[in-house]
């Protein structure tokens, strides 16, 4: 066997498992930020009355 | 405000993306080049982290619900979303496992057909290594059922592809055809209409098994009254036709593995002419008689070219060249219910099925295995047969059939050009032969 073509595929596997790795990282980040934006969502109110009375 | 909160979430993405390939690097080290393992452990890694994204964002949206006591039309607006979220996320995971398990079954196969350095992963050595053996079979039925799956997709994608027909100068149409036996699953066709002059072909596209070309569009019919002028007809066998290399197919046409068989840093297979192309010969004959003679045809495989001649006063030849006319009113009506006495009704059903734009040597095996025409099959066959044991002698008959089972056909060419190579390929030759078809064969240079 071709040490080159398993090296290759070794390598392709690698490459789709990073891929895939950095997309679900992003999902993450994206996770996060809708659950902040839920917080916010949920907090509206008081932080609009926190505003009203900075101002 | 809202544009200023996407700043730390853009921070925090390229945080998260950063630290992937930090990990990457740190496993970088540890890295094997045992693909099965590869895949294995990379497989899990990335179901895992996705299980743990899910649950993590699962456990704090209840975390905020529980402490929030949110309204619930918000509730359901973010569960949504995350909700969506994580089908994204099964979506790429599920794709890339899916990649990487091709990648390893391919591999298999590839080691099971090469035979690995230890020479105990063969087919035939499966027995002594049961676990092997047993993986091997498992690559077989996955890949079975994956070919089961797409074949429905691919089958209208050949059908698409058949009409397409365009012009080539002859030395890129030639290459282009060489090519394609390694980066395409379909078989293609050249056809250069004066082969004296080589200046240019038109090239098609069949099926997976087979190609159909059109004497009439492909300008054969026409350019044969020319007694002057010599055809040729040039056909592929791509190499995921193979038996032993079927898991190449649907690979990408840049994969790395279908370049190393261009290359020839894998042993490339034979895939020599089929008995069904010797049956394309005598139908030439049928149809242009002398003219036939001026038609080269060929074939390109992985291995090399293969040109193939008919002995036109052979009595396979002679014999074959009658039941073909014989067999061809099957699609006369006429002549199914005067010869094969089929009832108008069932007429009727075969040319609803149409049973012909399948592989010649599968009609049959369709018409019976479809309960509306097992009927009609076993009374067509019973004609056929004994019409084609009227026509053709025994002995031509057993070498007709010896070439089906010769096992050039499924050969996986461990030893190169080596000994086992060259006495199949002439076993091949002679055997041929004996029924009238003379046949060259051009080995690829390594």
């Amino acid at each position: 066997m071709d040490k080159k073509i398993q090296e290759e595929e070794a390598e392709e596997i690698n490459r789709i498992s990073l891929e895939c790795k950095e997309k679900l990282a992003e999902i993450k980040d994206e996770q996060e930020k809708i659950l902040s934006d839920f917080i916010l969502e949920i907090e509206k109110d008081k932080i609009d009355e926190l505003r009203d009375k900075l101002d | 405000m809202r544009i200023g909160e996407q700043e730390p979430g853009r921070s925090e993405n390229k945080a998260s993306v950063e630290k992937v390939l930090d990990d990457n690097r740190d496993q970088e080290a540890e890295k094997t080049l045992d693909v099965p393992e590869v895949a294995k452990k990379e497989s899990s890694d990335i179901a895992a982290k996705q299980e743990e994204i899910i649950e993590a964002a699962a456990k704090e949206f209840e975390n905020i619900k529980s402490k929030y006591g949110p309204d619930p039309e918000i509730t359901a607006k973010y569960g949504e979303k995350i909700e969506s979220l994580a089908t994204s996320s099964r979506k790429i995971v599920t794709g890339a496992l899916k990649k990487i398990r091709k990648i390893a079954i391919g591999y298999s196969m590839l080691v099971a057909t090469a035979g690995s350095a230890e020479g105990n992963t063969s087919f035939e050595n499966k027995a002594e290594n049961p676990q092997t053996g047993a993986r091997i079979e498992e690559s077989q039925r996955e890949i079975k059922q994956q070919t089961e799956l797409e074949k429905a997709g691919i089958e209208l994608v050949d059908r698409a592809k058949g009409g397409s027909m365009e012009a080539k100068a002859y030395k890129d149409g030639m290459d282009d055809l060489e090519e394609s036996v390694f980066f395409d699953d379909h078989e293609r066709y050249a056809v250069c209409l004066d082969s004296e002059k080589k200046e240019k072909v038109l090239m098609g596209v069949g099926n997976k098994d087979f190609i159909n070309v059109s004497y009439d569009s492909m300008g054969i019919t026409e350019a044969l009254k020319d007694k002057t002028k010599k055809i040729e007809i040039v056909h592929s066998h791509p190499i995921s036709g193979h038996e032993h290399y079927q898991y190449l197919e649907g690979m990408p046409k840049d994969h790395r593995l279908r370049r190393a068989f261009k290359e020839g840093r894998l042993d490339r297979p034979l895939l020599p002419p089929s008995p069904t192309d010797f049956i394309g010969l005598i139908k030439n004959l049928n149809n242009f008689g002398e003219d036939s003679d001026r038609i080269e045809n060929r074939v390109v495989d992985p291995s090399g070219e293969w040109t193939l001649r008919i002995d036109k006063d052979s009595s396979f030849v002679r014999g074959y060249s009658e039941y073909l006319k014989y067999a061809s009113q099957y699609s006369n009506p006429d002549f199914l219910r005067r010869e094969v006495g089929l009832s108008d009704d069932q007429v009727r059903i075969l040319k609803k099925k149409n049973i012909y734009g399948v592989h010649p040597e599968k009609w049959m095996k369709n018409l019976k295995s479809d309960p509306e025409t097992s009927e009609i099959a076993s009374k067509i066959e019973e004609k056929l047969n004994s019409r084609y044991s009227e026509l053709l002698n025994s002995e031509d008959l057993d070498n007709f059939e010896r070439i089906f089972s010769l096992k050039i056909y499924n050969y996986k060419r461990e030893d190169g050009n080596g000994d086992e190579t060259k006495r199949l390929i002439e076993e091949y030759i002679e055997t041929a032969k004996k029924i009238g078809i003379n046949i060259e064969y051009n080995p690829k240079e390594k």
